[in-house]
């Protein structure tokens, strides 16, 4: 085991891989996901990207 | 001082942008050329190919995820002690969506996609069949980083092309 390992097998590392592989599997419905085609991935990034830029827009707009 | 801040910021400007770029031109080779080919390939060029290329590829792609990260960090930490003002400026805003972004990247890299493409590695070396479950796992959070990237470059380069975001 080097330090890697023991680093994601430690009471640090535990909580940081188990949020880490909840945000990589918060896709995942019925064991499916649209991560598994690249293109469908960057369709999805560019929808989050403009969800993002709408919600500061609004934020500014209102506040 | 000043001459110092400037020089700093530079040489940290240049390491997190040419680091970055290797990371996610490297993250795009996986995406888009190397794990679709893979899938085509017959398996004795496969198992090859993850014993000579993929080692090489994955030493790159983590350890420029890793100097990226680092200069990137170097950077908001010296503007922090330079400019104490620099925390509630646009430009910060946009640079702590986009670097929380680049922090979940590199920790998929160091602590999902490569602890289990170690094992694919090891496997193959071993003449071994891989475990699906690594290569699920890997896929997943290589994906996630690809998503992800598209917001975090979009925020990175608004920092400074577009102030006019928070108006």
């Amino acid at each position: 085991m080097n330090s890697i390992e023991g680093f994601i097998e430690s009471p640090i590392g535990k909580p940081i891989v188990a949020v880490l592989s909840f945000i990589a599997g918060i896709t995942v419905i019925n064991g499916k996901t649209f991560l598994e085609s690249p293109h469908k991935t960057v369709v999805a990034g560019i929808l989050l990207t403009g969800a993002a830029i709408i919600a500061i827009r609004i934020a500014a707009v209102v506040s | 001082m000043d001459l110092f801040w400037e020089i700093f910021f530079d040489l940290d400007r240049v390491g997190h942008i040419v680091a970055g770029v290797t990371w996610i031109g490297i993250l795009y080779y996986l995406n888009f050329a190397q794990v679709p080919s893979f899938a085509k390939m017959d398996p004795a060029a496969r198992t090859n190919a993850i014993q000579v290329l993929v080692p090489q590829v994955l030493f790159l792609f983590r350890w420029a995820a890793f100097f990226t990260v680092l200069f990137g960090l170097g950077y908001i930490i010296g503007k922090g002690v330079q400019d104490h003002n620099y925390f509630e400026t646009t430009r910060f805003y946009s640079v702590a969506i986009g670097g929380v972004m680049g922090l979940i990247m590199a920790g998929n890299v160091w602590f999902i996609i490569w602890p289990n493409q170690k094992k694919v590695i090891a496997a193959a070396n071993a003449g071994e069949a891989p475990d699906p479950s690594w290569a699920r796992k890997t896929l997943l959070a290589s994906r996630t980083n690809t998503m992800l990237s598209v917001p975090m470059i979009f925020f990175m380069a608004a920092a400074i092309h577009l102030p006019a975001l928070w108006n």
